[in-house]
């Protein structure tokens, strides 16, 4: 045998690896080799960060208020009340709920706002913890979307598109780099519920599914509870003993039917069913928290002790990092303050804050932090103006698709820094404005991947997260 | 090259072994397998070239107008030859060393190289020798394949076709390809894999013990026609078909309310059952309502276009949703009929097929013209129709008379009460009066409360109240009690009258707005009731919500009852006099609740106010009963009426004091009377809320006209363009003059003038089904950028049949499985080719049996059927059967929407009648690579995953049908025995003896391990019972050790690779 002939059966074997699906890791490595590698063709950029290996998604499913949380506004104070301009309204999409307003009156930020870190950026009084973590951050000012209603906003951030169809940026992750674990699944979602009284908004399957790329890379639910993840324990009364018996007679049966059949298929169910039984003590190793010490839950919180909150689960993420799963995300619910913005703001705020910022300490002190990016956003921002009546105490916010804030941390990302820059009102961006296809654009750079190349051929063309748009944005990426 | 075309990265040749892998086999090498006489294989354009030009130039040298590149155009070959102004030839056919593309791709210069690097991968060596050899023969271009005039192909005939291999045009098309590579078919499949087989692809489920029984002794012919003439035949081919449509029963995007569109599945079912020809079912699911004389049936079929997602979410823009439904209608069926992706067009004009933006919108004009809105309000977007079976029809009429009677007799005794009621002497002095708790506080809410209470914001209206005048509040402001000396930590009870008009409102609280957030709140939600006891928020608090939605508008009476225990359980809600249920959120109160804030009425905290009428709160330091609660509220309302003149009362007043007077003061016969109407329009409602609705396609009407439709501007709402008449492509082929401009008019002309590709697309479907993939790979896709097939001439000769014989469907199926081909065994044993690789391992040229995972709903139905447990009857409304809790509420909007298993027969049903939910489809599903419905999914990926295991092996509802079979093994007696019968239950075949003793190997030890552990037998058994329903439920009797390890022997079995793969 030639070389060649040994190359291209090596090629072969790999890519029948791939193709079952048996080893998703080869797939990841085949991958990155191929759309990291060359510098030349993605415009000599991709590749040569890629600190990060992981991504931890915060989501504030809703759209927080930019207003009160980071675009820092002072000079609206003394146009509270007053009419917003109309040249501020003119280039803005309204939503139905607010575009047959007879006036639009400014709702100046209720929130003080103190300077903090060495960078001297403007954070709110609601976000205490983030703000002592403020110099490990990259907080974007100018994040904007064409979207203005949640289902579109949040399915165009999560998948790249508005309309539904497409895989989530984590379902991409899984295709593109794989699972770094052998027995946790390389996406994983887990929910929280908000305090704030008003209604939380839906979440869809589509939001952590695969769209057309193989199912195998859709998000796997974490719930609080018995069962973690579905189907994950055995019925009540099924003995360990008779478990691995069965177990053992499945492959025994099995490997009786290969030996007749010759399906390499049926050794990749065989391995499926040892990786399952083997998930079923790693998961509940994951989700087991008697190992932590009560700095760790202090640093988090007291709601971390609470299964099922959104401290909890950012202690969890970060176990699920150290174990080697690649995407989380997180969804915290109920930031859609159309009114009552004041008192559920600060509720709101005040469940995610300390977590948030506890977790990106943590990470760091743990050496996490260099490969693991945080993201920390909502699908869209909210008016300046007042949806509605403007309240002395009580008001709410439209959705505002103009320009939003979030936060980057970890992995590559240039911290210390404001990034990006609004207009007197934060209605649009005048500088460094950042869209969601380009936050998503970068966040693939960080993972060392060229957002152009990592596609996937569906009904003649070829797709990806970022459809045809997004550009990275070097001024958020470490040099 | 099998495996390069499912696999993702193929453009991305920069990987040295990919990239050297392509050389040694890429198109040049199948071009030597095609002709391997020749020395110089033949290119033709559709197979070799179009596929090179496609990928590499189109793109920006194609039929898209708007990206092409210095004017120069590569599909076309008029364009492709001109004599350029340079003298030059992109193309000069004959002479490939003066064609400008040759040089092109052959340079170095990074300024001359084409394609240019940021675009993509260059051509490989082998691209390139086909692309000289394509122009040095002439540079024919041809259509493209699926798009050429169908002809009946020719059925070769092989001299080495054995006699059974020769019989059927099928078994020579693929015999004649197999031979032309040196390769032979392989044997037919035993008879027991086959039966198993042909069960599965024609009825979705396996035989039961007696028909396999039965079809041991019957002719392959007669097997075959058993399957296509069972009810379970439709069941199977809708299944696939509801992909298709996108069908689901909920709206799918942001509330995902649920919606009625079931009577559409169970229209296909019965087509498919009734074979309905493929060209009525066209007609009939894109235009059945304009059919002449449309029948009910018919118009319930146009639902296929109905099963778009609707979007409810309030703020949305009308405009840009209706185009969205009208674009997924355009999308859809381009590709369910013409398997053309026609979507890219929607922006700018196709980039590889000849599908121009403006064609795009002629296509999306026919279904432009449907009376309908983007933004749903309610639920079930109209146009709907009513469909009441004749039972319900003639129940209903039944129900309205009895109603009328019972009106008819009830009416003048009301009038007769009413009568006693205004000539009634009671005055408010005569209705027992609300106590004087001792320590009660009490805010009249009318303006002349005592000191303790003070009016903070704007100036409080007041408006006619429950007693006297209300306090009407708009947020803005609300009232202060000082609450000195209250103590909210021991029994209270508190009430006040509300009449909310917006959907969130803070009622009253007594709580701190920062910090720890101590105190009590209250707080109105879209009709539910929150109340929170807060020591630390978050932490150490008690918060419940009420269940159900306050359905009354008008006055409600709001108690809430506290009795000091510190637990949610001690927390009452009461709704104008009565108890309701409550959810609880949270129940970790450990502290004070008590705090120094001021108690407020009409405001939370410094924040939510209140928006609408509050009278009359009373705070009191004691628990009331229920009964103290019922008078209170009935003397409070009673009192506020009869304190008025009789004069000034309004009609609901007037009704309560009547209602009031026959509860307390009329005679049994008169409440009967009440009752008796009351429960006949109950009971007419009743009727008429399971009367179906079904979504369904319309015109709008002649006084509306016709919708124009625009080409809109990168496919934006808000930049129409041009207006377009209804039209379809011309790559197509033209429109025949004479059918109507209009949906029945593109039915017809998709069977007709494009019939060559629908034909194509159908049976492609179909053998798909048979072989787990079709003849063409990308079923989705037959324009240019999809694989052409491997043997055309058969897709070809199958098209044909179909189309010839009137669309026979239960035809062609029959044809495709009583070939030999059919019948191959499915076995991939590698050194039939000499080496240890499979060859043809993707089965691209049909030397084997399909063999494929089974779908969810496959294994789901298989594991009912032969546990007995299916329930077998057709349609009907969606079912719930088990799915673990609390999915849909993790979800839904403020979690309030739950899955409510089914108590009865739903359990049990097939799987295509399992409620869909977009937003949250049953897990299983999921699992196992079934789509959300969101869109039109032509196929579905097939995985093999640790989470598909975990649910064969932990599924509530896999265990209880394995426990099911094992109490039918019980029936039989002997483990050899036993043994026998559950692999002919389970996997249709008997035993092999190797396999009988690693059974009842295992069986001796789980016995010893059971028989050490009766408690988990125990355990085991319940878990194993415990979503059982029905009469089932206790058929035990048997040795309790026997049944638990058999239970577990089945569920072994039903997760074995033959249980879960179609062979």
């Amino acid at each position: 045998m030639n070389s060649d002939d040994r190359l291209a059966k090596c090629v072969k074997r790999e890519l029948r690896r791939a193709f079952l699906g048996r080893s998703t890791a080869a797939l990841g490595g085949m991958a990155l080799a191929t759309l990291a590698g060359d510098k030349q063709a993605s415009g000599g950029r991709a590749g040569g960060v890629s600190r990060a290996k992981r991504v931890i998604s915060l989501f504030m499913h809703g759209g927080p208020s930019q207003l009160e949380l980071f675009d820092y506004k002072p000079g609206l104070r003394s146009l509270h009340g007053s009419e917003l301009p109309e040249s501020m309204r003119a280039t803005q999409r309204l939503t139905g709920m607010t575009s047959g307003q007879s006036a639009f009156p400014i709702a100046a930020p209720f929130s003080r706002f103190r300077q903090c870190g060495g960078n001297g950026a403007w954070v709110s009084e609601y976000l205490p913890r983030t703000a002592g973590v403020v110099d490990r951050l990259a907080i974007v000012r100018s994040l904007f979307t064409e979207a203005i209603n949640h289902d579109p906003a949040v399915t165009l951030l999560q998948t790249g598109h508005q309309q539904p169809g497409r895989p989530s940026f984590g379902a991409w992750a899984s295709y593109g780099l794989g699972s770094e674990s052998a027995n946790l699944p390389a996406f994983v979602v887990m929910i929280s519920r908000g305090s704030a009284a008003r209604p939380a908004d839906p979440l869809y399957a589509r939001l952590w599914g695969a769209g057309f790329l193989p199912s195998n890379h859709q998000g796997t639910l974490l719930r609080a509870g018995v069962d973690p993840v579905l189907y994950l324990s055995n019925p009540a009364g099924v003995l360990r003993q008779v478990r691995r018996g069965q177990l053992d007679l499945t492959r025994e049966l099995n490997e009786q039917q290969m030996e007749r059949d010759g399906d390499v298929e049926t050794a990749a169910r065989i391995e499926q069913f040892e990786l399952a039984f083997r998930m079923q003590s790693a998961v509940p190793e994951l989700a087991d928290l008697g190992g932590e010490t009560a700095e760790t839950f202090s640093l988090y919180g007291a709601e971390s002790e609470r299964p099922g909150s959104f401290a909890r689960n950012c202690l969890l993420a970060r176990r699920m990092v150290e174990r080697g799963v690649r995407f989380v995300q997180l969804y915290h619910r109920g930031w859609d303050q159309h009114y009552n913005l004041p008192s559920d703001l600060r509720l709101q705020c005040r469940d995610v804050d300390q977590a948030s910022a506890a977790l990106v300490l943590d990470l760091e002190r743990r050496g996490l932090l260099e490969d693991t990016v945080v993201v920390w956003c909502g699908e869209f921002g909210r008016t300046v103006y007042s949806q509605g009546v403007l309240e002395a105490s009580n008001y709410g916010r439209d959705h505002h698709g103009g320009c939003f804030s979030g936060w980057l941390a970890g992995g590559g990302v240039r911290a210390g820094q404001v990034w990006g820059e609004t207009d007197d009102f934060s209605v649009g961006v005048v500088r460094d404005g950042v869209h969601v296809h380009d936050l998503n654009a970068t966040l693939l750079h960080l993972l060392g991947v060229d957002h152009t190349r990592l596609t996937w051929r569906f009904q003649g063309r070829d797709y990806r997260l970022t459809d045809v748009y997004g550009r990275v944005i070097d001024g958020l990426v470490r040099g | 090259m099998w495996w390069f075309s499912k696999f993702p990265l193929r453009r991305d040749l920069r990987w040295p072994c990919l990239l050297l892998l392509l050389l040694i086999t890429g198109s040049a090498a199948r071009l030597e397998a095609q002709d391997p006489s020749s020395s110089v294989p033949s290119v033709e354009f559709g197979r070799d070239i179009r596929p090179v030009l496609a990928r590499h130039c189109w793109k920006c040298h194609g039929p898209d107008a708007a990206a092409r590149q210095a004017g120069l155009r590569l599909d076309v070959r008029e364009s492709a030859t001109v004599v350029l102004p340079s003298g030059g030839q992109a193309i000069r056919p004959g002479a490939a060393e003066h064609s400008e593309v040759l040089r092109r791709v052959l340079s170095d210069d990074p300024q001359l190289r084409m394609p240019p690097r940021e675009s993509g991968a260059g051509l490989t060596a082998g691209e390139i020798e086909v692309l000289r050899r394509w122009i040095e023969g002439g540079a024919i271009f041809e259509q493209h394949w699926s798009f050429q005039p169908l002809v009946r192909s020719r059925v070769p005939m092989h001299a080495a076709a054995p006699a059974a291999w020769s019989r059927h045009p099928i078994d020579a098309f693929v015999f004649s390809g197999l031979a032309d590579r040196g390769r032979h078919p392989a044997e037919r499949a035993d008879q027991a894999t086959l039966i198993r087989r042909v069960w599965l692809d024609l009825t979705g489920m396996p035989p039961t013990e007696h028909e396999l029984q039965r079809a041991e002794s019957q002719s392959w012919e007669q097997i075959v026609d058993e399957c296509l003439q069972s009810p379970h035949f439709g069941e199977r081919m809708a299944l696939d078909w509801l992909d298709l449509a996108r069908y689901a029963d909920t709206d799918g995007y942001f509330g995902d309310k649920p919606r009625q569109i079931w009577l559409y599945r169970d229209w296909l079912i019965r087509a498919f059952n009734l074979n309905l020809p493929y060209d009525q079912m066209t007609t009939e699911q894109l235009a059945g309502d304009l059919l002449p004389d449309a029948t009910t049936e018919q118009r319930i079929a146009t639902g296929f276009n109905r099963n778009h997602m609707s979007n409810d979410e309030t703020g949305l823009i009308d405009e840009e949703f209706r185009l969205e439904y009208v674009a997924d209608r355009t999308d859809t069926t381009m590709s369910v009929w013409l398997g053309l992706t026609a979507g890219c067009a929607r922006c700018h004009d196709h980039k590889y097929d000849r599908l121009t933006q403006r064609e795009y919108y002629q296509l999306s004009a026919f279904f432009n013209n449907v009376p309908e809105r983007g933004l749903l309000v309610g639920s079930n977007a109209p146009p709907v129709l009513s469909v009441p079976s004749a039972d319900q029809q003639q129940r209903l009429a039944v129900l309205q008379q009895a109603a009328s009677e019972a009106r008819s007799a009830w009416q003048p005794q009301r009038e007769a009460a009413r009568r006693q009621v205004e000539q009634r002497p009671l005055s408010a002095a005569d209705v027992p009066g609300v106590p004087a708790w001792r320590g009660a506080i009490m805010v009249s809410l009318d303006g002349a409360e005592d000191a303790a209470v003070r009016a903070v914001g704007t100036t409080v209206q007041r408006v006619r109240g429950i007693a006297g005048v209300a306090a009407k509040l708009d947020g803005t402001q609300h009232l202060e009690h000082s609450a000195a000396g209250l103590a909210f930590d021991g029994p209270w009870t508190a009430g006040v009258w509300l009449q909310p008009e917006k959907s969130l409102n803070g009622v009253w609280s007594k709580v701190e707005s920062t910090g720890a957030r101590r105190g009590v709140e209250v707080i109105w939600r879209k009709g539910r009731v929150l109340v929170n006891l807060v020591h630390r928020w978050n932490e150490s608090a008690i918060e419940v919500v009420t269940r159900e939605k306050s359905g009354g508008s008008g006055w409600q009476h709001l108690v809430v009852r506290y009795d000091g225990s510190g637990r949610a359980a001690g927390l009452s809600i009461f709704l104008n006099g009565l108890s309701v249920p409550v959810e609880v959120v949270r129940d970790s109160l450990s502290g004070t609740i008590d705090s120094t804030e001021p108690l407020r009425i009409g405001r939370r905290d410094e924040g939510l106010g209140y928006y609408g009428l509050l009278d009359e709160f009373h705070w009191l330091p004691q628990g009331l009963s229920e009964a103290e609660v019922g008078a209170w509220f009935r003397s409070e309302r009673l009192r506020g009426i009869l304190e008025r003149p009789a004069a000034e009362r309004t009609a609901v007043e007037n009704d309560w004091l009547l209602d009031d007077w026959v509860d307390f003061e009329g005679g049994s016969d008169l409440r009967q009377a009440r009752a008796a109407t009351r429960a006949a329009d109950a009971a007419v409602a009743e009727m008429q809320s399971q009367i179906p609705l079904t979504l369904v396609m319309a015109e709008r009407s002649a006084a509306e006209g016709r919708r124009p439709t625009h080409v809109l501007e990168r496919g934006e709402y808000q930049r129409p363009g041009e207006v377009v008449e209804p039209g379809v492509p011309a790559m197509l082929g033209g429109w025949a003059g004479e059918l109507p401009a209009n949906r029945l008019g593109l039915a017809r002309w998709l069977t007709t003038g494009a019939g060559h590709l629908a034909a194509r697309v159908a049976v492609n479907r179909l053998w798909q089904q048979c072989f787990g993939a079709g003849l063409v790979r990308t079923p989705a896709d037959f324009g240019t950028q999809g694989e052409p097939p491997e043997l055309p001439e058969l897709l070809d000769w199958l098209a044909s049949e179909y189309r010839d014989s009137g669309w026979d469907t239960k035809r062609l199926l029959k044809s495709i499985v009583m070939s030999e081909t059919y019948q191959q065994s499915s076995a991939m044993l590698s050194g039939r080719s000499g080496g240890d690789e499979v060859w043809d391992s993707e089965n691209r040229w049909w030397s084997r049996g399909g063999r494929f995972r089974l779908p969810f709903e496959m294994l789901r139905d298989s594991r009912l059927r032969v546990s007995g447990l299916l329930q077998p009857q057709l349609g009907g409304p969606s079912v719930k059967p088990y799915q673990p809790p609390g999915l849909w509420e993790e979800v839904s909007y403020d979690g309030e929407s739950t899955w409510d298993t089914d108590a009865g027969a739903g359990r049990y049903r097939r799987s295509l009648y399992t409620f869909q939910k977009r937003q949250a489809p049953p897990p299983g599903l999921l699992l196992f690579d079934g789509p959300t419905r969101e869109k039109c999914t032509v196929q579905r990926p097939r995985t093999n995953t640790p989470l598909q295991a975990l649910q064969l092996l932990n599924d509530p509802e896999v265990l209880q049908a394995a426990r099911t079979v094992a109490e039918t093994l019980m029936e039989t007696n002997g483990e050899r025995e036993r043994i026998e019968r559950v692999f002919r239950l389970v996997l249709s075949r008997p035993v092999r003896s190797a396999e009988r003793s690693s059974v009842s190997g295992q069986l001796a030890k789980w016995r010893i391990s059971y028989e050490a552990d009766l408690h988990a037998v125990a355990e085991l058994l319940e878990a194993s019972r415990k979503e059982l329903v029905g009469e089932r439920l206790g058929v035990v009797g048997a040795d309790s050790v026997e049944l638990a390890v058999w239970t577990l022997l089945v569920q072994s079995l039903f997760s074995l690779d033959e249980a879960v793969v179609r062979r």
